[in-house]
């Protein structure tokens, strides 16, 4: 039994046609957008960072030239500041890096911790086009390619040498993300913290993905 | 305005009901279709690094609706193995031709495979050429053929079926 393309593409075209109008708005898109943007870059509230959280790579060096102290509530808060170095290519914060199946990423990530304040907590991994931060460490984060969770980290400047292998199944036009999540080491608030997208890393290829 | 609110506000107002309809083909039910295609301007739009290029923001978006239903019917692929089962023919009760007609479809396509319909939509309603539908489903063109192979005589039979009941 046959059908008709063209009788097929008729029919469909009168079974769309049945939708009724869209009842959201621009507005509510917009709305849901911004709260769907604040969840992902947002703080993180609540319990301690939990204690099994595995350590694979520990800060290489440091140095202690820290950002000036602003002492804010926790909303406004400065952030770690990060500067990344891939195969050797430095590219400002945000950074946005070409990619190939199967390559190998040398790493050089610089994160700065501003004065008077310490991270009780530090992952560093790739994520795949989602972040959520939880009260319990990194949930979206495979692999965790670094994480300083045993003892605090201190004001300035620390660097951590990473290695990464880009899946050599990566279809054009995707992209994996290198981000961070920190819990602060702040008494007053308890499990605060955030995470961010230090770098995209692209396969290109595709137009619009 | 930021830019990718002005994108919003202009794929929301000048397709919004065209995006609707492609849901509606892909998931049959139109408070889900709401679902879908708000859900998909969310993904494309919240990651502020990751956001579509102008003037491919349709076409993101309607990559994401696409994946977003494969995704939740392999989720509930149990209820979707049962549900063309107890699908009832609205068609039977009402009277309008029209609506006959939409039911008789959206019951044939409903009898499809998640990626089957996908391609099904993709192919006939969207116009897309199987290569440009094998890279949105992420998957070889020959696959995109075969779904195609098998989800047409399987639609035929039903809507020859609805068409004579």
């Amino acid at each position: 039994m046959t059908i008709d393309e063209q009788e097929l593409r008729q029919r469909l075209e009168e079974t769309a046609a049945q939708a009724s109008a869209p009842r959201f708005t621009a507005v509510d898109l917009v709305r849901q957008i911004r709260r769907r943007r604040t969840r992902v870059t947002g703080a993180v509230a609540g319990a301690a960072v939990a204690a099994t959280a595995i350590a694979v790579a520990v800060p290489a060096a440091l140095n202690g030239t820290g950002q000036p102290a602003i002492s804010r509530p926790m909303a406004v808060r400065p952030p770690p500041s990060y500067s990344i170095t891939v195969n050797g290519q430095t590219q400002a914060f945000p950074a946005r890096y070409v990619i190939t199946p199967g390559e190998k990423l040398t790493i050089i990530l610089d994160v700065t911790v501003p004065a008077h304040k310490s991270l009780r907590a530090l992952w560093v991994g790739i994520t795949n086009g989602l972040l959520s931060p939880r009260l319990d460490g990194p949930a979206n984060m495979s692999p965790i390619l670094a994480a300083h969770t045993r003892t605090p980290l201190g004001p300035g400047a620390h660097q951590f040498r990473l290695h990464w292998v880009a899946p050599g199944g990566m279809r054009a036009g995707t992209s994996r993300q290198l981000s961070a999540e920190w819990i602060w080491s702040d008494p007053a608030e308890p499990g605060a913290g955030g995470e961010w997208i230090i770098a995209e890393l692209n396969v290109p290829g595709a137009s619009g993905t | 305005m930021e830019s990718w609110k002005q994108a919003v506000a202009e794929l929301a107002t000048g397709r919004g009901i065209a995006l609707k309809r492609h849901a509606l083909l892909l998931c049959g039910d139109d408070s889900r279709a709401e679902d879908l295609v708000q859900e998909a301007f969310v993904r494309a739009f919240s990651r502020p690094l990751h956001a579509p290029r102008p003037g491919a923001a349709e076409a993101y978006v309607r990559v994401i609706m696409v994946n977003l239903y494969v995704d939740e019917a392999r989720r509930h692929s149990r209820w979707a193995r049962i549900a063309p089962l107890l699908a009832t023919p609205r068609a039977a009760a009402d009277p309008a031709d029209q609506v006959a007609s939409r039911d008789a479809m959206l019951t044939a396509l409903s009898g499809l495979s998640p990626r089957q319909r996908a391609c099904v939509v993709l192919r006939y309603y969207e116009d897309l050429p199987v290569a440009e539908i094998a890279k949105a489903l992420g998957v070889a063109e020959g696959t995109v053929k075969r779904y195609l192979s098998e989800a047409l005589p399987q639609m035929a039979a039903r809507l020859s079926a609805a068409d004579r009941g």
